[in-house]
């Protein structure tokens, strides 16, 4: 018996060798055309070798907790044909484990985990600016980027096993965003000038999309986007009123008013993927369609699927079909399941991270927490990172202020940089920020990331001077005439200042800090603490002389649209300045104020900009020069950006830590959560 | 037929209910005034529907433009664009008037609580158990209050002015030191429990969830949050084996935290009461003419002062419900519970989500107000001195 297994243990070991075993590659270098990533066929040529698969051995029981999920397959046919294969961060990893995390509610603060499990077409390389592939797996564009063909993998499967094709891709867009009846109006960045795009399969595994004005940021729109750009039609097209004239009555049969009902009931009318699933929704409607032969949920592409979902919180399983598997041929996920409590107070969330209760968090953690969470961390066995924000708390003057008088003097350049030197954004570090900030120029891009924003812009106009502050200021003709000690307007009258605020735009002591600078070099100041409605309602209606709020975006983001270095330069929930150089631009004249050349100057570059592919030498050299006009302009001014905690298990392996503490690029998307993997040992992660 | 009945089922009862105490009260004095009493709570009732609908139409913003926004103070970019198909999606373009109508009749006609805006599914499926959640929540926590409150109040209220110690010369040595006793203990527990119930007042509600949850955290013991614990959140009730004791151990132990929180601050107050209203009738008239004719000890206290002062308790039953409920949203919100409460806070100060706050606040009043309505006609039939009153009778 025992000469037999030894003979047949040698019969594998040769078999294995005569395929030649991959190496199990990993690593913070690895990776092949994009970092971390081969396509299968890559991987196995430049390793000449053949990749065998492998499966999390708890599959077939995460499968049987999927209501209505058929029978599990065997491995080789769950798997593409073309699986994506990712080198981990550190190490291949093991399968298993419940990953712990906290939401608000269910639709509240919980991005950061669907980050976990989310897929999309694309997806930011953890630089933040290689858009690399996911779902698709090549794609290309034509020469004036109006046309997008994209590839999609062979054999990629639903979780339900039925397969995926770029015809639910055609199907997502032609039949739920453009119907009227499921998506009554569709958001705008799904469109291309206001207008459809043309979305088509031209066969099993190859999707085009036709624009009507160049875009090549819609492969980075992709990479950032949390919506799916792809949905089930062999599920929601049987309860399609335009695509089977049974759908009513199917429908009717399963209990539900028609057949749009059904797909509303599954699809859930919006692109929002953390909106109640059915079984939070109707969990007796589940069970009928269920008993029908459906699934309770809709299937996904996405890593994990939602098995559980109460008002406490949701309960996920891995995807047995997933797309994805390590160097060593394991289909990913390694961790099996993601536990997801809700709690509302931010107390008993620090409390429970506290108790090492959780194994990752970023979104809603604040700096105030920091101290605790650092002292705790040995006794809970979990690390916090600090890093820095994308944004920062900016304040503007109203460009096109109601007062006249005021607005020449707003208007004068000399007066914005004296009100910048004027205050001191090291005290406002070290009060509002423990001195884990870094005090900042605004430059409408996120400087941390974006290559081309030099330490130079950033430090623009933001060393504390008051005494040049004060020259300035009297270059603007804002010197005290009466003699009470502080400055007057041109014309004599008093000139105080209001700053409005609300602690949502802006932490009470920077507020604070910047009034006290500013009545220092004597332009008389007081504060305002308002709602946030109260707030972004007075600041479209024109009525607020100055302007605080959280502003910058990510280089992706901007290179998707103007809007944000034209005015008013935010939208209704950001900081708006110049409403009325608005109004003159979209009025043609007609109405408004007409803004600086400075503004058409920048609309030129802007529009230059959006054409350019992210990374590009001439990407960066336009990025460069609206960077420096926004702040030659100084429209709008920064103060200091500060940075946030990241926490995370010790025992929580291949986490690569964020390089920024933002929703932007959907949070831990860029850094591959399906390779995290929780381990019995006591610290894995790195610190 | 059975389609249009199931569509208006509630109106037929509430018709049925009208029509038949209208029968009774032609030629009964008592059914008269209960009659009365029950058109009373429906225009009351209309009128708090008319009340927490336009509530929510004065706070700036609708639905559409509240949600989006706390959308994006969670880090998501949000354009107008945004917000308007949001509003067309939600269907909030109508005037308030018909969307108030619409409410209403879909209440009355079949107990439909209308559409959650931010939900994205019907009130009633929304609130699900929810209420009877946050209502079982504030029973148990009344009846908490009443078992503690009503012995103890009335103790407190026999220990006032009486002394440490016996010093009573017609009773023997072994009497005085057995009463002496006695008395220490009644004043002691008196002395504890108003401390606790001074403590119960002064304390706000959340920070003593709080700190009975960092207790918890320090003793390194899972921190008893939400309804269940993992282990036992997903296990049926029932299994091959039968009942899962387990589930429902697990379950009291999560569940006296929020009852014991808010059961705290209405034992408190209701302590305070009852000792204040015993002492209030203790020193009266008829006490003094009891005692003069010989009745003494207990039977004096429960036939004469207690027995009188138990009657507005009972009738405040409503309010007191009201007041508890008030309680439960950030108590809720502490321990990570989605009741009612919490979600009425969400609808109001986040999401703006005109039906589903109007409903629950609908149903915090329909609870108020058929108790008043329960208590009213209850006490009518047993206390001949309210009847008199109420009828002129």
């Amino acid at each position: 018996m025992a000469t037999k297994l030894l003979l047949l243990g040698a019969a594998v070991a040769m078999a294995s060798n005569a395929m030649a075993q991959c190496p199990a590659v990993a690593g913070p270098d690895a990776g092949g055309t994009f970092p971390h990533l081969y396509e299968l066929a890559e991987y196995e040529k430049a390793n000449s070798c053949t990749l065998t698969f492998s499966e999390n051995p708890a599959i077939a029981a995460l499968n049987a907790r999927i209501a209505g999920n058929p029978e599990i397959k065997p491995l080789a046919q769950r798997l593409p044909a073309e699986p994506l294969v990712i080198a981990p961060y550190k190490q291949i990893g093991q399968y298993g484990g419940v990953l712990d995390g906290i939401s608000k509610a269910t639709e509240s603060g919980t991005s950061d985990l669907l980050a976990v499990r989310h897929v999309n077409l694309t997806r930011f390389s953890d630089d933040l600016a290689t858009v690399v592939p996911n779902v698709a797996k090549s794609w290309e564009w034509n020469k004036d980027y109006t046309q997008l063909t994209m590839k999609l993998r062979k054999g990629h499967k639903w979780s339900d096993g039925e397969a995926f094709t770029a015809a639910d891709i055609a199907f997502w867009y032609n039949h739920l965003l453009m119907d009227k009846n499921v998506v009554q109006s569709p958001k705008d960045r799904f469109l291309s000038n206001g207008k459809p795009m043309k979305v088509e399969a031209l066969d099993k595994t190859t999707v085009r999309f036709t624009l009507n004005v160049p875009k090549p940021s819609l492969t980075a729109m992709f990479a950032q986007d949390y919506a799916q750009p792809f949905q089930p039609m062999h599920l929601l097209g049987k309860f399609h009123p335009a695509l089977n004239k049974d759908a009513d009555k199917l429908a009717q049969q399963l209990g539900f008013e028609n057949g749009y009902a059904l797909v509303n009931f599954y699809y859930g009318q919006s692109d929002w993927k953390d909106i109640p699933t059915p079984l939070l929704k109707d969990k007796a409607a589940t069970e009928r369609l269920v008993k029908a032969g459906l699934t309770a949920n809709m299937p996904t592409l996405e890593a994990y699927i939602v098995v559980e979902d109460t008002l406490e919180g949701r309960r996920l399983v891995a995807n047995p079909y997933f797309h994805q598997v390590d160097t060593a041929g394991n289909q990913l996920p390694y961790i099996s399941e993601i536990n997801e409590v809700f709690i509302g107070d931010e107390d008993i969330q620090t409390a429970k991270m506290i108790a090492g209760e959780i194994d990752y968090k970023t979104q809603a953690v604040n700096l105030p927490t920091a101290p605790v969470l650092l002292e705790n961390k040995d006794k809970g066995n979990y690390e916090v990172a600090l890093r820095p924000n994308i944004s920062q708390t900016t304040y503007a003057f109203n460009m096109t202020d109601k007062d006249l008088e005021k607005r020449a003097v707003f208007n004068d350049i000399n007066f914005r940089r004296g009100m910048s030197l004027a205050i001191n954004r090291s005290q406002i570090n070290e009060i509002a920020y423990f001195n884990l900030g870094k005090p900042t120029q605004y430059t409408a891009f996120d400087g941390d990331t974006a290559p081309f924003v030099t330490d130079e812009l950033k430090g623009s106009w933001i060393q504390f001077d008051q005494a040049k502050a004060g020259t300035l200021l009297d270059q603007a003709g804002v010197v005290d005439k009466d003699g009470d000690g502080d400055r007057d307007l041109p014309s004599g009258r008093k000139f105080e200042l209001t700053l409005q605020y609300s602690t949502q735009g802006a932490a009470t002591e920077v507020a604070e800090i910047i009034a006290a600078n500013w009545s220092a070099v004597g332009v008389k100041t007081s504060l305002k603490e308002v709602t946030s409605d109260e707030y972004r309602n007075s600041q479209s209606a024109n009525d607020l002389s100055v302007l605080l709020w959280e502003m910058g975006r990510p280089l992706a983001t901007m290179a998707t649209k103007t809007e944000d270095v034209l005015p008013p330069y935010g939208t209704f929930f950001d900081l708006r300045t110049g409403m009325l150089w608005d109004q003159y631009r979209k009025s043609n004249g007609a109405e408004g104020v007409q803004p600086p050349a400075t503004v058409d100057a920048m609309e030129q570059l802007a529009n230059r900009f959006v054409t350019l592919n992210i990374g590009s030498d001439a990407s960066n050299e336009t990025g460069y020069q609206m960077a420096k006009r926004t702040v030659d302009d100084l429209f709008i001014s920064g103060t200091v950006k500060a940075v946030q905690p990241i926490y995370y298990s010790r025992k929580l392996g291949n986490f690569e830590v964020p390089k920024t503490h933002s929703y932007d690029y959907y949070w831990n998307y860029p850094y591959m959560a399906t390779q995290w993997f929780l381990s019995e040992e006591q610290r894995v992660a790195q610190q | 037929m059975i389609n249009f009945f199931s569509e208006t089922w509630l109106l037929w009862l509430l018709l049925l209910t009208g029509g038949s105490l209208f029968w009774a009260s032609r030629n009964s004095q008592y059914f008269h005034y209960v009659f009365n009493r029950f058109l009373m709570a429906l225009v009351a009732l209309l009128s708090v529907s008319i009340i927490v609908f336009s509530l929510m139409e004065v706070l700036p913003g609708d639905c559409a433009e509240k949600w989006i926004a706390y959308k994006s103070t969670q880090g998501e970019m949000i354009t107008q664009a945004d917000i308007d198909a949001e509003r067309a999606r939600m269907g909030l373009d109508q005037p308030l008037p018909v969307r108030w109508g619409e409410w209403v009749t879909g209440l009355t006609l079949k107990g439909d609580l209308g559409f959650s805006c931010s939900k994205r599914q019907s009130v009633n499926l929304a609130l699900g158990d929810r209420f009877w959640l946050s209502f079982m929540f504030c029973i148990a926590g009344l009846v908490l209050a009443y078992v503690i409150a009503v012995p103890f109040g009335i103790l407190s209220a026999y220990v006032l002015n009486k002394p440490w110690v016996d010093h009573n010369p017609q009773h023997g040595s072994l009497k005085r030191l057995l009463n002496t006793l006695g008395l220490g203990l009644a004043k002691i527990s008196d002395v504890m429990l108003r401390i606790v119930s001074y403590l119960g007042l002064a304390l706000p509600n959340f920070l003593l969830a709080l700190t009975i949850i960092l207790l918890y955290v320090f003793a390194g013991e899972p921190t008893p949050t939400g309804l269940f614990s993992d282990e036992w959140r997903s296990e049926p009730w029932f299994n091959e084996s039968g009942f899962q004791w387990g589930k429902l151990n697990d379950f009291l132990g999560h569940i006296w935290l929020p009852i014991f929180v808010i059961g705290w601050a209405a034992t408190a107050l209701q302590l305070q009461t009852v000792r204040a209203l015993v002492v209030d009738e203790s020193s009266k008239l008829y006490v003094d003419a009891a005692r003069a004719r010989g009745v003494d000890g207990l039977s004096l206290w429960a036939k004469y002062p207690v027995r009188h002062s138990i009657s507005p308790l009972f009738n405040s039953v409503g309010f007191d419900f009201q007041r508890v409920f008030n309680d439960l949203p950030i108590v809720a919100l502490v321990i990570g519970l989605t009741d009612a409460a919490a979600l009425l806070i969400e609808a109001l100060a986040m999401t703006n989500d005109q039906e589903l706050a109007a409903a629950i606040l609908f149903l915090v009043a329909l609870v108020v107000i058929s108790m008043n309505f329960i208590t009213d006609i209850v006490l009518a039939a047993v206390d001949p001195r309210v009847r008199k009153s109420v009828m002129g009778g």
